[in-house]
């Protein structure tokens, strides 16, 4: 998973080099599928799945937008866990023509499952950075990296998940 | 490690971009930038929102290595929610309307009804029917510091928002949880009855909400903590997703 991911920044970069500005970014919906991988640090090694994530944006200026998230996903793993994650966060875009890059934060819930019961449900707050481009077609690409501690209500010893996402998505906005 | 790395050197890579987007002909902001706020004359006014959600609550009772979980497995819920008007402590202007950091006040009424006890060998979320429960209801109030993004389309009834509040719980509860305790090679169960009178909790929410004309969509998480009862301390914690509809007055 590691060698596509590092594979679809550098496309990403040569895209938004490549990218003119063109119409301004606008107000509206978003809904993306995409793939998600992770490593932690001990419960569970490394994780690949998929995702789905809806959001809304809301432009300040040109250049800064506020974009709400929730995101969904499902992960197999090294282990015998299978993992859940939700995330609800918020993104502060930075956009540069067609091209934006975005800090964010996030609160998660990630279950771990082994043999379809639910076996921890960890949660707490995260960081992480996003870059993406988003064209006239208002279609998206995103790649996102995140980090955050699985720490238990259940006083087992907190570890350190990170996280890199690749969305594709479509954004309806603009003047209704 | 490595992808976020690389993620910074990307973002590295898109400062020349800025230029790029500096020389591009103005945006279209013909409408940009007012100083009205739509959002906040709406929020002005009182309300009460009434829907529903599905919920899932758990409660906790923990003395040193001995604790107890039960949980409802989750279930339907009335939303039942009564909300001040807003004080606003700052605004920045957006494209379209203004975003604000603001503060409310807002009452509601919650049941538990947690008869499903999570034990070491059952699912983290997902409790058993070992006859086990612990029944009661709450009355809370807190001020709820947010903030608010809006409109989602210019001249539409529509923002986000999110916020936390701090705030105090009148919380009664009885019951009859199982109790477990680690021992060598396994666990010690007991069953003992609790229960209190209506005693102050501390209380905590939090609420990312989405409204669309007279429709909200809500996540609220909602927490009942910081009090021992008979040695243990006890929480109760709420979380759910529903719909509700927002009469304002």
């Amino acid at each position: 998973m590691r060698m596509p991911a590092l594979g679809s920044v550098g496309l990403l970069l040569v895209a938004l080099w490549g990218s003119q500005a063109q119409a301004a970014p606008d107000n509206g919906f978003g809904v993306y599928l995409g793939a998600v991988s992770s490593s932690d640090s001990s419960l569970y090694g490394n994780s690949h799945g998929g995702l789905v994530a809806v959001d809304a944006q809301f432009m300040l200026d040109e250049h800064w937008s506020f974009n709400p998230y929730l995101l969904l996903d499902s992960e197999s793993t090294d282990n015998s866990f299978d993992v859940e994650n939700g995330e609800g966060g918020l993104q502060a875009r930075y956009w540069m023509g067609d091209g934006f890059i975005a800090p964010q934060f996030l609160f998660h819930d990630t279950l771990l499952k082994r043999g379809g019961t639910v076996s921890s449900s960890l949660y707490g707050p995260g960081i992480g950075l996003a870059a993406g481009w988003e064209g006239d077609s208002h279609w998206t690409v995103m790649l996102a990296t995140n980090v955050f501690r699985l720490a238990s209500g259940y006083g087992a010893p907190a570890t350190t998940r990170s996280e890199a996402l690749l969305l594709l998505g479509y954004r309806w906005g603009g003047k209704p | 490690m490595k992808i976020r790395t690389c993620l910074m050197l990307l973002s590295l890579g898109l400062l020349p971009l800025a230029a790029a987007a500096d020389d591009a002909p103005a945006a279209s902001t013909a409408s940009s930038s007012s100083s009205d706020d739509p959002i906040g004359q709406f929020l002005k006014g009182q309300s009460i929102s009434l829907g529903y959600s599905y919920a899932q609550g758990t409660f906790k009772m923990r003395q040193g290595s001995t604790q107890s979980q039960l949980t409802d497995n989750g279930r339907a819920s009335p939303i039942i929610n009564y909300t001040t008007g807003e004080w606003v402590l700052d605004k920045f202007p957006m494209k379209y309307g203004d975003g604000a950091i603001g503060v409310n006040l807002g009452g509601s009424f919650g049941e538990q009804d947690t008869h499903f006890q999570l034990n070491p060998q059952s699912s983290a979320i997902i409790g058993q029917d070992l006859n086990s429960k612990v029944t009661g209801d709450y009355l809370t109030a807190a001020p709820l510091l947010y903030l608010r993004l809006g409109p989602v389309y210019p001249g539409s009834d529509s923002f986000w928002l999110f916020g936390y509040g701090p705030g105090l719980a009148l919380y009664h509860f009885s019951g009859n949880p199982i109790f477990y305790t680690p021992q060598k090679g396994g666990y010690l169960a007991t069953s003992s009855p609790v229960s209190s009178s209506a005693t102050l909790f501390l209380f905590q929410t939090w609420r990312w909400q989405f409204h669309y004309g007279n429709w909200d969509m809500l996540f609220i998480g909602r927490q009942l903590s910081g009090r021992k009862v008979a040695g243990y301390n006890t929480s109760y914690e709420d979380y759910s997703l529903g719909l509700a509809y927002t009469l304002r007055f």
